[in-house]
C-alpha cells in the first residue's frame, strides 16, 4: 500500500475519466451527473496528495525501487495541485458553456482528466520516456479537445493548425531526447545530470541536441518564435478548452522544461542560459506588441499569454535557486488569475455568442461586481500592486538583477508597461460605454462564481500576503 | 564489410535479373490488345464505374481504431517474453492495461462505430 | 559492425527529409507522413544507440516501442481532426484553411 501512495492521484484521475467516459454512453440524458464525477475525480486527486504532502518540507521520500523513475517529492507535489486546482477551476467554469453550445459533455470532461493525468504524471516522472508519454498525453487529448465544436469549422481549424505544429514539434523534441540518450546512455534525469556536458561554443550532437529540446519545448509552452499557432487555436477552439489550453499544457511544459533542464542539464547550464534570456526577451516584447492591435477578447488572451510565458521563462533563464523560486511563484499566480479571468469570458461568450471587444461594452453598469473582478484580474496580470501578479514580477526582478541580468530585468519592466494599454481597452469598453440596447444582461453560474471568487481570493490575497506560496516555492526549490 | 559487398552484389544481381526477363518477354511475347484485355481485372467481373471512388467515412473511423488496437499489441510481446521475470505484480498491471483497452472497446462499440452500415 | 557515425548522418538525413517534407507539404496527410519519417528516424537512433551502448536494460528499444504507439495514437487524432475538416471545407488543403487569420 505505502507504494500505492505514489500512484494514488494519478490512479484516482484515471479511474475518474474512464467512468466518465463510460457513463457518458448510457447516462445521455444526465450531463450534471459527468460533471459531478469529473469534480469529484479532482477533489480526490488533490486530497490523496495530503498524505504525501503531510511528510514534510523535504516531501516524501523517494520511492526506493523507482528512486530514477518516479518521484513524489515537493516539486513534484507543487505541480499537482497546480494541475489538479486548474482543471477544477475549468471544470467549474464552463458547465453552461457546454450546456448551451450542446457539446459532447462526455467527451469534454474524459479527455480533460486525460490530459490533467498527463500533466500530473510529468510533475512526479523522473524518466524521458515517462516524461514523453505525459507531455503526448495532454498534446493529444488537448488536439482533440480543441476540435471538440464539430458544428464550427473555427473549431477544427484551431485543431488542425495545434496537431500540426504540436505533432511536428514532438517530433524534435523527441529526436533531442534520443540524442540525449545516445549521448548519456541513460534516460533518468540524474543519469544524464552525472554525465551531459555541451562543449565550449556549443558545437557538436551535445548543442544540437539542447537546441532541438528547446525547440521542441518552445512550441509546447508557446514562445517565440514558436508561437505562430497560440492566437488561432485560442481563438478557435471552445472558449473552455482555451482556458484549459492557456495554462494546462503551458504550465506541464514548464514542469517538464524546468526538472529536465536543471536536473538532467545543469553541467551545461552556461550553453542555454543565453539562448532562454534571448528567447524569454523576445517572447515577452512580441507577445506584448501584437496584443496591442487586437480585438478579439480570446486571441488577445492568446497574445498575453505568449507574453507572460516570456516572463516564466526569464525565471529559468536567471537559473538560480530566486530565480526558479520566482517562477514557480509566477506560474500558481497566473494560473490562478488567468483562468478566472477566463470563467468571466466563457460567461461572457455563452451568452453574448462572441468574443469582440465591443460585446464587453457597459458590462460595468449591467454586472458590476463581474466587471470589477474581470478588472483586478487584468490589473494582477499588468503588475499593478497589490495584487499577486506584482509580487510575480516583483520576484522575478529581483532574481534576475541579483545575478546581474540588468538589461532583462529592464526589458521585463518596460514589457510591464507595454501590457498596460491592450488591458486597460477592454476595462475602458467595460466602464466607458454604455450597453447596447439588445445586448441582454449576463448571468453568471454558480461555477463561473466560483472560480472567479477563488481567482479574486489569490490574486488579492497573495497581493496583500505573498509569504505562504513563496515559502511554498522556496521549499520546492530545496528539493530540486 | 565483406558482408555488405555481398547484400549489395545479390541487390545488383536481382536488379539484373528483373530487367533481364522483363526485356526477353517484350521481345518474345505477342502484342495484340483488345477493349476487353485492357479493362482491370475484377475476378471476372464486368469493371463498373471508375476504379477511383470515394469510401464512406465509416471505414477510415473502423481503420483508425483498428490501427490503435493493433498497435497496442506490442506491448503484449515483450510483457509475455519476461511473465516470469515480472511477476505477480506485473501481471496485474497488463491486466489494467487491458482493462483501459477494454473500456476504450467498450467505447466505440457503443458509439455504433463497429456497427457495418 | 556499422560503424556509429554512418547511423547518425543516416537518421539525421531521414529526419530532415521528414521536416522538409512536413513544412513543404500543403496536403495535410503528406504533413503526417513527413512526421511519421521523422518518428522513424528517432527510433532508428534509439535502437541503434541501445545497441552502441551495449545497454543491457534495453531502454532504447523499450522507448523505440512507446514512440511507436504514441504515433500510432496521434496518427489516429490527426486523421479524425482531417476527416472532421474535410466535411467543413471540402479538402484538407492546408493554403486553403484560413477563416481565423493565419
Amino acid at each position: 500500500m505505502a507504494v500505492a501512495l505514489h500512484f494514488l492521484p494519478e490512479l484516482i484521475v484515471l479511474a475518474a475519466a474512464l467512468l466518465v467516459a463510460l457513463l457518458d454512453l448510457w447516462l445521455e440524458r444526465s450531463r450534471q451527473v459527468l460533471h459531478w464525477i469529473a469534480l469529484a475525480g479532482i477533489a480526490l486527486g488533490l486530497a490523496s496528495l495530503a498524505p504525501l504532502a503531510l511528510r514534510g518540507p523535504a516531501g516524501a521520500e523517494a520511492l526506493p525501487v523507482w528512486a530514477e523513475l518516479w518521484r513524489t517529492d515537493g516539486f513534484a507535489l507543487f505541480f499537482k495541485a497546480l494541475f489538479l486546482v486548474s482543471t477544477g477551476l475549468v471544470l467549474l467554469a464552463d458547465r453552461r458553456f457546454v450546456e448551451e453550445r450542446r457539446l459532447p459533455a462526455g467527451e469534454l470532461y474524459a479527455m480533460l482528466l486525460f490530459a490533467t493525468l498527463g500533466m500530473i504524471m510529468m510533475a512526479s516522472s523522473h524518466n524521458l520516456m515517462v516524461i514523453y508519454i505525459g507531455l503526448e498525453l495532454v498534446g493529444i487529448t488537448g488536439y482533440a479537445l480543441s476540435g471538440l465544436d464539430k458544428s464550427d469549422p473555427r473549431s477544427s481549424e484551431a485543431a488542425l493548425k495545434y496537431f500540426l505544429l504540436g505533432a511536428v514539434s514532438s517530433s524534435i523534441l523527441l529526436f533531442g531526447l534520443s540524442l540525449v540518450y545516445g549521448l548519456t546512455g541513460s534516460l533518468t534525469l540524474e543519469g544524464i545530470g552525472r554525465v551531459f556536458t555541451v562543449p565550449e561554443g556549443g558545437v557538436g550532437l551535445a548543442g544540437m541536441a539542447v537546441l532541438l529540446l528547446l525547440v521542441g519545448f518552445g512550441f509546447k509552452i508557446a514562445a517565440v518564435p514558436f508561437h505562430m499557432w497560440v492566437p488561432d487555436t485560442y481563438q478557435g477552439s471552445p472558449t473552455p478548452v482555451t482556458a484549459f489550453l492557456s495554462v494546462g499544457p503551458k504550465a506541464a511544459g514548464f514542469a517538464a522544461l524546468l526538472s529536465l533542464f536543471v536536473t538532467g542539464l545543469p553541467q551545461a547550464t552556461s550553453f542555454w542560459r543565453p539562448l532562454l534570456a534571448g528567447v524569454a526577451v523576445l517572447t515577452m516584447t512580441l507577445g506584448n506588441l501584437a496584443a496591442l492591435s487586437q480585438t478579439n477578447l480570446k486571441r488577445l488572451m492568446g497574445y498575453s499569454s505568449i507574453s507572460h510565458t516570456g516572463y516564466v521563462l526569464a525565471g529559468l533563464a536567471v537559473a538560480t535557486p530566486y530565480g526558479f523560486r520566482a517562477m514557480l511563484f509566477y506560474l500558481a499566480a497566473y494560473a490562478f488569475v488567468n483562468l478566472a479571468a477566463f470563467a468571466i469570458i466563457i460567461a461572457v461568450g455563452t451568452q453574448r455568442q462572441a468574443h469582440e471587444l465591443a460585446d464587453y461594452r457597459g458590462l460595468g453598469q449591467q454586472n458590476t461586481f463581474m466587471a470589477v473582478a474581470l478588472t483586478i484580474f487584468f490589473l494582477s496580470l499588468i503588475g499593478i500592486p497589490p495584487t499577486a501578479g506584482f509580487f510575480g514580477k516583483l520576484y522575478l526582478f529581483g532574481a534576475a538583477i541579483e545575478q546581474g541580468y540588468v538589461g532583462l530585468a529592464l526589458v521585463m519592466v518596460l514589457n510591464g508597461v507595454l501590457s498596460v494599454p491592450y488591458y486597460y481597452a477592454v476595462i475602458k469598453e467595460m466602464f466607458m460605454g454604455s450597453p447596447e440596447p439588445s445586448a441582454p444582461p449576463v448571468t453568471w453560474p454558480w461555477g463561473v462564481e466560483a472560480a472567479v471568487i477563488a481567482g479574486l481570493v489569490v490574486a488579492l490575497g497573495l497581493g496583500l500576503g505573498s509569504d505562504p506560496l513563496l515559502r511554498a516555492a522556496t521549499a520546492v526549490v530545496n528539493a530540486l | 564489410m565483406s558482408e555488405y559487398l555481398e547484400v549489395g552484389l545479390f541487390l545488383v544481381a536481382s536488379a539484373l535479373f528483373y530487367a533481364v526477363t522483363m526485356f526477353m518477354a517484350s521481345l518474345v511475347s505477342p502484342h495484340a490488345p483488345t477493349a476487353a484485355k485492357q479493362s482491370p481485372y475484377e475476378c471476372g467481373e464486368q469493371p463498373v464505374g471508375e476504379a477511383q471512388v470515394r469510401f464512406g467515412p465509416n471505414y477510415y473511423i473502423i481503420a483508425l481504431i483498428f490501427v490503435l488496437f493493433d498497435v497496442e499489441a506490442i506491448f503484449l510481446f515483450p510483457w509475455a517474453a519476461a511473465l516470469r521475470e515480472v511477476g505477480m505484480a506485473g501481471f496485474i498491471e497488463m491486466l489494467v492495461f487491458i482493462g483501459v483497452l477494454l473500456v476504450g472497446l467498450v467505447y466505440a462499440w457503443r458509439k455504433k462505430v463497429l456497427s457495418w452500415i | 559492425m556499422v560503424p556509429q557515425s554512418w547511423v547518425l548522418v543516416f537518421t539525421a538525413a531521414l529526419f530532415g527529409l521528414g521536416l522538409w517534407g512536413s513544412l513543404r507539404a500543403t496536403n495535410a496527410v503528406r504533413i503526417l507522413m513527413g512526421i511519421e519519417l521523422m518518428l522513424n528516424a528517432i527510433n532508428v537512433n534509439l535502437v541503434a544507440f541501445n545497441r552502441y551502448l551495449a545497454d543491457q536494460a534495453g531502454q532504447g528499444q523499450v522507448f523505440a516501442l512507446f514512440v511507436m504507439t504514441i504515433a500510432a495514437a496521434e496518427a489516429a487524432v490527426g486523421l479524425a481532426i482531417f476527416v472532421s475538416l474535410a466535411r467543413s471545407y471540402k479538402g484538407i488543403n492546408v493554403d486553403k484553411i484560413n477563416i481565423l487569420k493565419w
